[in-house]
Order: structure tokens, then C-alpha cells, then sequence
């Protein structure tokens, strides 16, 4: 446990630039990176200043923000058996997809520059480069499950879309019954798989269920979680050149790439995990009776007692975020004075995490 | 009939197929095409709306609108789906216009209601939540009302085409019916609650509760938590009786989920984890609702000093015995969950604890009992190892319920003896508690261990003073006590302080009464402490005056305060008066000649 907390990176925050659509409206600046790890935050009566050990400001390049925030070392320890989870945290529109995988690739325009490539990518290849240098042999497999409205959806499985069971057993932990897991042993594979889960209609990404229009309203209420296993062993290379499977034992880690949904919907959601009722909207289904009846017995002083209902998140990440597991959370905020609340609650949130981490 | 064998038959294919389009295919559309599916049903039925039209005959005028309008619901609800508002709109509306004189009957109530029920929801959608309210309420009337005057299974929609032998049994038509009838009142439910007529949200979250039991269909555990949750929130209007019933019968529909057995070995161990807690979890429902009814009595009970005014409970007594019969029959048959095969055993579970308040130690003494073990209950699962707050605030709640017991307790020994269960189980748990990451916690558990041994030390002098003199051991015992008290408000106080050490010269809102209360607690448990050694006393006497000024003062320098600690604030006046004579005297018969 204790080797864990020091294996962990800090937090790193990553600030994106304005978009057009903030410059049009005239939004100001209110994040400042005031280098040496500073970022400090104003706008009328709120002046906020906090410090981490990574800040990438607008100006910084996708593979800065690689090298800089301790995702290599966490691939690494995937290698060495490790649980790595890395976390893209922050509103919707902040850039956490835009960090972990680059910009979407649309199935008409080319695939993106090698340079725009997110974490994903630069860690696949990362992968794949460490095991050459090492020697060892690596067994790459993939999958990409959704969660959305506590359902579980493989991404990558053909065909219907259709909730997966999660279950438990004491030598899996949690796992997603006939979740698909692909092989894959080259950086085109995985490159072409992420680009059929993200494109056309047989797999994937926007089968996370968002039509163009809709886009941001669904990745903002969904976690898309991305789980690579790595299976290494050392071979033995004999004279005659042909690697045995050695005597050495195979390490078996995984990393894992997590699309939070837009933490401005944390508030709504609550410890239920549950989507609340929409503004005035009625929800049809019966399964939200529960949200709507512990609305009703909102504790006003200690007195009664909500039940409780587990999210599936919580318990798909149960070992990433225990004792044995190794997390990078990566902050992304915007820096109009737009959304300033919601910047101040994500900075606030990974200076909290970032104490946590360093604990004694 | 309208058209002929063959031709309708295929009318009603056309129309089925519209179905499952809309509700099976749809879900397999592809992103870049979401409404693929729904577009062609809609096609479909636009189809057979035409093919209806054109074969109307005079003498089935009724029969033709009847499906006309079905086709106008489907439509409704197809643009609706596709989020195409207003033209859903129009299309629910002529189906309702159609509708309108034949309301009533058994052909058209069904299809009418669950009309209402869709312009409902789009309305809720544009944010025009009272309009939403005015369909849901009207079809909730037009239920009732078909229910008082004809009650007979009325048609489910889908009938309209369907060949004869396909027809639905009463059964399934009156289950359909119904289905449609507790949807209206979920709807309901949201609706008052958005317009925060909390109440009546609650009352129709109840219903549709009751009536997921006896129509719907429900998830054991499910259900059982949201019936548990909703006796919280009786809990909080202090309707003890319903508040009982709702947990009565969650506890029995769990324990019907629990006898449930798993066939697959990984299935079960996530399961089984899941179960229990969900047990826990009602436990410590059932823990607040003995713990808030306690408390509840107490506050009708106690005098202005806080003990068991004898004549209000002679008071409340008598009442009771005059209202026994005539409230509880008319409350009970409206919240009943009534299902015959639950009746007995939620009636059994009922009868192991009371719902009225308890007016005596005999009666509450059995309240305590049952939150007592559910308090074992919880902690089975709730474990200090990885449940650290639940299990706390479980502990926490045991030790209020010692406390309220001990307020019906007349033996002053008996009720210390209480008071010392609550310490044994509160010590331990502080002690190992890290002030750095439970703050919170930390400083309401020291504060309740000043408390409990400051009613210790009260209690043990008011024991003394029955006797003629204080023996010895009696005196130790108030010291310790009077010790252990000031040394947690102590901690309590120094819990406050900034990094620094340095105590804080304004105290924020939430912590005002509380250090209030602490430093005149100290400052009078020092005047309490009993010594032979007349320094001593001088030196007690000097500390609690010290105590009793910082109160003054800070009032003084905040007169914000004041509201917060106006009876100590008052003592601690005078004793700031009083304090220095006696000081002085104490220390004249010291030393005489000075």
C-alpha cells in the first residue's frame, strides 16, 4: 500500500486555449499559469492561487504533456504488473478527450497528425517500444467499455449494443461478464482499432452514443474507460535463436485510460449515482423512483439515514483506486471566465487529490 | 366490417411491425442514423392511416375513430421520441379530440389516460410544469372516475388491431390498465415535487410504491430500499406509523429477495456482498426510526430543565387512552401495503416495536431494545476496516440512544451507569481516530465524551447530596470525572486552533456554541472539582473565572454572539460578579494577618 502512494505521480493540470466560440463571445482569460507550477485564477471577487508540481498551460504540445505528467513512468509499471489508471477529470469541453486520445478522428477527414496524439496513443507506442528494448515478450489485449446511467457497455463487441453484467469474484475483483478483449501486437492495430471504435458503425467510441449534435450533452454524462493488459515475460533466447517461454514468471498489469463524465455533473448525480430529474422533466422510468423518493427525505440535521447505492464506476476502478493501485489524474480546465465556478471546483478537487497522494 | 378479412389483417401487420420497429429495432440504430428506425415505423403508420380512411364506412364511424386516434397516439409518441414536439403535440391532441366523447368507456379509457399521460411529459419537457400537471390530474380524475362508475377491465390500446382470437384476457387487460394508472401517478410524484409540495410527493410515491407490489412488477431489493428511504422522510414529519410501515415492509420484501438462491458461483459472492449491505443499510433505518421516536418523546416529556415532568406524562397518558382507537384505523387503511400474502408478516414485524410515543421507562426500555439490535445488525456489516464514518455514526446513534433512555431512567445510579455504557463505546473508537483526516468526526465525538462525563460528574453529586456526607471514594469519583470532562472539552477547544496553536479571536458560525458551551462547562466544572487544600480551591476558583470572563468578553467584543449563548451568558455574568468576593474571602481565612 504504502509503495503505491509513492509510486503515484501528482496530479497535473492542463489548461486548454479559448476556443473560437469564447473569443467571439469576448470571454476573458481568468486562468494564469505563473510557471514553477503556479496557476492562479482571478476574476472579481474570486483570486485564487494553488500550486502543482505539472501545470501545461495552453501553449504546451500533447507529447509535452506526455513526457511532463508521469505517464511514461505509469506505463512502465503496467509493465512491471502494476495497476495503472490514468483519470482525465474536469467539465465538459475542458479537453479530456481531446487529451487522452487526441481529436476525433471523423471517419471522412484524414486520421489526425502524429503530433496531436494523446495519451493513449503515446502510451500504446510507449508499450510496444519498452518491450522491444526489454526483450521480453508482451501480450497486448484491449477493451473499451461505457458506462452510462450505471449501465456497462462493451464498445468494442459487434452488433447491438446491450448492457453487461458486472460481477465479482474473489480472483478477478470486479469484472464485465462477455466483455470482448482484443489482441492487438503493432501500434497501427490498436491505432485502427481506436479509430473503428471511434468512427464507423461496426465499434466503438461513437457508438459512446453521441449523434453530432448531441455530442458533448452525452460524453458529459458517461465514463468511457479504455483497459489495456499487459502480459510480459522475459524470454530466453537460446543459441538457436528461438525465445523459449522462460522459467521467468509473466507480470501481468494493466493500464487503464478513464474519460470521467463532465464533473459538473457530479453535483447532480450525487453519492447515488443516479441521474437526477432534469430540470422540470419527468423521467419515465420507474428505476428513478428511488432519486425522486430520497429527494423527499433530504436530511435536515443528522436524523435519518439515506440508503446507499454503489456506483458502477466506483467499483470497475475498486483496485485502481485501493491500496495496490497507481493513479495520474489529469485536470483539464478552460480558462474563460465563463466557467469559472466549475474551473475553481476542478482545481479544488485536484489540490485535495494531490494531498492525498503525497500522505505519509 | 370496415375492410374485408384479408385487407385487415394486413392492416394489423402493418401496425405491429410499426410497434416493434419503434421499440425493439430502434435500439440497434447506428449513431449516425439514431431515429433510422422510428422514421420507417413512423411511415408505417402513416400508411395505415391512410389505408383507414380510406375504407371508413358510415355505420363504423365510432370504431374508425377509435383506431384513428390509437394511430394518433402512436404518432404522438413516435414525434415526441424523435423530439419533434410539436408536432407530437398536435398528434396527442387530435387523439384526445377524438376521444373525447367515448372517454369513458371501456373501448377508449385506457388509450385516453396514457394520452394525457405523454402530453404530460412533453410539457414537463418545455418546462411548463403546471400545464404537465393539468393532463396528469385529469387523467388521474378520468381514472377514478371510470373506476366509481364502470370498473370493468377496459381495452388495452393495442386490441384495436388485433384479430378476435388475439384479444388479451381480463387479467392482462386490467394489469395493462393499471400499469398505465401507476405511471400517472409517478408522474405525479415528479410533478409535486418540482413544485415542492413535498407532501403530496410523498404520499404519491407511497401509492406508487403500493402499487408496484400489487401491479407491477418490482426488484425485492429495490424495492425494499426505496420503501426504506421513504420511511425517512416520514421520520422527518414525525408520522411514526407510516414511517414503521414503510420499514416493516421493506424488511419483509428483502427477506424475500434474500431467500432468493444464486446458481453461479461468481455471481453469488458479488451478490451476497451487495445483499448484505443492503441488510445493514435498512438496519440503519430502522435505527433512526427508534432513535427519533425516543428523542420525539422526550421533548414532550421534559420540563424546563430538561427531566421527566410527571404531570405531562400523567397529561399525555390519558390522552393516549382516548385516541387509541379512533386515529389509527382511518391513517392506516390509506398507506397500507396491502398485497395478502405480505399483510401478516409486515403486520407481525410492526407489533415488535411500538409507533406511539413511549410515556414511561418500561415503554421506552423496549423501543431501545430494537434499535439496539439493529444497531448489531449494521455493525455486522459496517465494520470500523474500511466503513470507518458508517460505522461510527452507528456507534454514535447507539450512544444516543443510551442517552434518551437515560431520560426516562429515575435511579440516578442506574442512569450513570448508561451514561458510562456510552463512554466505553465512544472512547475507543476516538482513540483511534486521525484527527488530520476526520476532523468532523473528531470534534463531535470529543464533545460528546465532555458531555456524557459531565452528566456523570452532575449525577454522582446529586447522588452525593442524599447522602449526609461525601465519603472519600464518592469525592474521587466526582473529581475523575469532573477531570475527564474538562480534559475532552479541552481537546475540543484546542481542536480549534490554527496551525499555529494560536486559538482563533472570532469563531466561525458553526462552532460558535459549541466552544461557547465548552469553555462554561470548564469554567463551572472547575468550580465543581471538590479539594481539602484551600490553594487549590483558590486556584480552581481562579480558573473558572477565568473562563466564565472569556465568555463575557467575547460577547462583548461580538455582540453577534450573544443569540447563540444567552443562558450562559447570563450565569456566566453573574459568577463574573460573584467569583472575586468569594475569592477574596477564601483568601482572607488563608491568611489572616495579611
Amino acid at each position: 500500500r504504502d509503495t503505491s502512494v509513492s509510486l503515484s505521480p501528482p496530479p497535473a493540470i492542463r489548461v486548454r486555449p479559448l476556443t473560437s466560440t469564447e473569443t467571439r463571445r469576448g470571454d476573458r482569460r481568468v486562468v494564469h499559469s505563473l510557471g514553477d507550477g503556479t496557476v492562479h485564477v482571478s476574476a472579481a471577487r474570486h483570486d485564487a492561487t494553488f500550486g502543482f508540481s505539472a501545470v501545461f498551460d495552453a501553449g504546451a504540445s500533447q507529447e509535452a504533456v506526455f513526457e511532463g505528467s508521469g505517464m511514461r513512468q505509469l506505463v512502465e509499471l503496467a509493465l512491471d504488473g502494476f495497476s495503472c489508471t490514468v483519470f482525465a477529470f474536469g467539465q465538459t469541453g475542458s479537453g479530456k478527450t481531446y487529451t487522452l486520445m487526441g481529436p476525433l478522428a471523423q471517419s471522412e477527414t484524414p486520421p489526425a497528425a502524429p503530433g496531436l496524439l494523446g495519451l493513449m496513443q503515446r502510451s500504446f507506442a510507449c508499450l510496444l517500444e519498452q518491450s522491444r528494448s526489454r526483450g521480453s515478450d508482451l501480450a497486448l489485449s484491449a477493451s473499451y467499455l461505457e458506462i452510462y446511467n450505471e449501465q456497462v457497455r462493451d464498445l468494442l463487441s459487434p452488433g447491438p449494443p446491450c448492457t453487461l453484467p458486472l460481477r465479482w469474484s474473489k480472483t478477478r475483483g470486479f469484472y464485465v461478464e462477455n466483455q470482448l478483449s482484443v489482441d492487438f501486437e503493432s501500434l497501427e492495430a490498436i491505432a485502427d482499432l481506436l479509430l473503428q471504435a471511434l468512427d464507423l458503425p461496426p465499434a466503438g467510441s461513437q457508438r459512446r452514443r453521441t449523434s453530432a449534435h448531441a455530442l458533448n450533452r452525452h460524453s458529459s454524462r458517461s465514463h468511457a474507460l479504455l483497459t489495456i493488459h499487459v502480459r510480459s515475460r522475459a524470454s530466453i533466447t537460446l543459441p538457436t535463436r528461438v525465445p523459449q517461454p522462460s522459467a521467468c514468471p509473466s507480470k501481468q498489469g494493466t493500464l487503464c485510460f478513464v474519460d470521467l463524465a463532465g464533473s459538473e455533473r457530479v453535483k447532480e448525480t450525487g453519492s447515488s449515482g443516479e441521474l437526477s430529474v432534469e430540470a422540470n422533466n419527468i423521467n419515465r422510468s420507474l428505476l428513478a423512483l428511488g432519486h425522486c423518493i430520497s429527494l423527499l427525505a433530504k436530511p435536515r440535521g443528522k436524523r435519518t439515514h439515506i440508503p446507499y447505492r454503489d456506483s458502477k464506476l466506483t467499483r470497475l476502478l475498486a483496485r485502481s483506486l485501493g491500496g495496490s493501485g497507481i493513479t495520474l489524474m489529469v485536470a483539464c480546465i478552460s480558462p474563460s471566465s465563463h466557467c469559472l465556478s466549475e474551473t475553481l471546483s476542478t482545481l479544488h478537487y485536484a489540490s485535495r487529490a494531490r494531498r492525498v497522494t503525497t500522505r505519509p | 366490417a370496415a375492410a374485408a378479412g384479408g385487407g385487415w389483417a394486413a392492416v394489423c401487420e402493418k401496425f405491429r411491425t410499426a410497434r416493434t420497429l419503434s421499440a425493439v429495432e430502434s435500439r440497434k440504430d447506428p449513431e449516425t442514423e439514431p431515429y433510422r428506425s422510428k422514421y420507417s415505423a413512423r411511415a408505417l403508420l402513416q400508411e395505415v392511416k391512410q389505408l383507414l380512411s380510406a375504407a371508413e364506412e358510415g355505420g363504423e364511424a365510432r370504431l374508425g375513430a377509435v383506431r384513428r386516434a390509437v394511430l394518433e397516439y402512436e404518432l404522438g409518441v413516435n414525434h415526441t421520441d424523435t423530439e419533434e414536439l410539436s408536432a407530437g403535440e398536435e398528434h396527442l391532441q387530435r387523439c384526445t379530440q377524438l376521444l373525447q366523447p367515448h372517454r369513458l368507456s371501456p373501448d377508449c379509457v385506457s388509450l385516453y389516460i396514457q394520452a394525457q399521460n405523454n402530453l404530460g411529459i412533453l410539457w414537463s419537457e418545455r418546462d411548463e410544469i403546471k400545464t404537465a400537471q393539468t393532463y396528469l390530474e385529469s387523467a388521474e380524475a378520468l381514472y377514478n372516475q371510470y373506476m366509481k362508475e364502470d370498473g370493468n377491465p377496459p381495452l388495452d390500446p393495442s386490441e384495436h388491431f388485433m384479430a378476435e382470437e388475439e384479444k388479451l384476457t381480463d387479467q392482462e387487460r386490467s394489469k395493462r390498465f393499471e400499469k398505465a394508472y401507476t405511471h400517472t401517478l409517478y408522474y405525479l410524484a415528479q410533478v409535486y415535487q418540482h413544485l415542492e409540495m413535498i407532501e403530496k410527493a410523498a404520499q404519491y410515491c407511497h401509492t406508487t410504491l403500493k402499487r408496484q407490489l400489487e401491479y407491477c412488477g418490482y426488484y425485492p431489493v429495490e424495492w425494499a430500499l426505496n420503501a426504506a428511504t421513504l420511511s425517512q422522510y416520514y421520520l422527518s414529519k414525525q408520522c411514526f406509523m407510516e414511517s414503521r410501515h414503510c420499514l416493516a415492509a421493506a424488511s419483509v420484501i428483502f427477506s424475500q429477495a434474500e431467500q432468493v438462491p444464486s446458481a453461479e458461483d461468481n455471481e453469488t459472492e458479488q451478490d451476497q456482498q451487495d445483499l448484505r449491505q443492503r441488510k445493514a443499510e435498512i438496519a440503519r433505518c430502522w435505527i433512526k426510526y427508534c432513535l427519533n421516536l425516543l428523542q420525539s418523546a422526550r421533548k414532550l416529556l421534559e420540563d424546563n430543565i430538561g427531566e421527566l415532568d410527571p404531570d405531562r406524562q400523567l397529561e399525555l397518558k390519558a390522552q393516549r387512552k382516548k385516541e387509541e382507537d379512533e386515529k389509527e384505523e382511518g391513517r392506516k387503511k390509506a398507506v397500507l401495503f396491502g398485497t395478502s400474502d405480505i399483510c401478516d408478516s409486515v403486520l407481525a414485524m410492526e407489533e415488535k416495536v411500538s409507533s406511539v410515543y413511549p410515556l414511561d421507562f418500561q415503554e421506552a426500555r423496549e423501543i431501545f431494545l430494537v434499535g439496539q439490535n439493529y444497531v448489531q445488525e449494521a455493525k455486522e456489516f459496517f465494520q470500523v476496516d474500511g466503513y470507518v464514518t458508517d460505522h461510527i455514526e452507528i456507534v454514535q446513534d447507539h450512544s444516543a440512544l443510551f442517552k434518551v433512555l437515560a431520560f426516562f431512567e429515575e435511579d440516578y445510579e442506574r442512569r450513570c451507569k448508561m451514561h458510562k455504557r456510552r463512554v466505553d463505546m465512544l472512547e475507543p473508537i476516538y482513540a483511534d481516530l486521525n484527527p488530520q483526516y476526520y476532523l468532523l468526526i473528531s470534534r463531535q465525538l470529543q464533545f460528546e465524551l465532555a458531555d456524557t462525563y459531565y452528566e456523570m460528574m452532575d449525577l454522582k453529586v446529586a447522588i452525593g447530596n442524599r447522602l449526609e456526607e461525601l465519603d472519600s471514594h464518592t469525592i474521587k469519583k466526582i473529581n475523575s470525572l469532573a477531570q475527564l470532562a474538562i480534559k475532552y472539552y479541552e481537546l475540543f477547544l484546542d481542536s480549534l486552533r490554527n496551525p499555529d496553536k494560536v486559538f482563533p479571536e472570532e469563531l466561525d458560525e458553526d462552532v460558535l456554541r459549541p466552544a461557547m458551551v465548552a469553555k462554561f462547562h470548564i469554567a463551572r466544572l472547575y468550580g465543581k472539582l471538590i479539594t481539602s487544600d484551600s490553594k487549590k480551591q483558590l486556584e480552581n476558583m481562579q480558573t473558572s473565572l477565568e473562563y466564565y470572563t472569556f465568555l463575557v468578553d467575547y460577547c462583548e467584543k461580538y455582540p453577534a454572539a450573544v443569540r447563540a449563548v444567552e443562558t450562559e451568558l447570563e450565569l456566566s455574568k453573574e459568577m463574573v460578579g460573584l467569583l472575586p468576593t468569594r475569592m477574596e474571602r477564601l483568601r482572607a481565612k488563608l491568611c489572616p494577618f495579611i
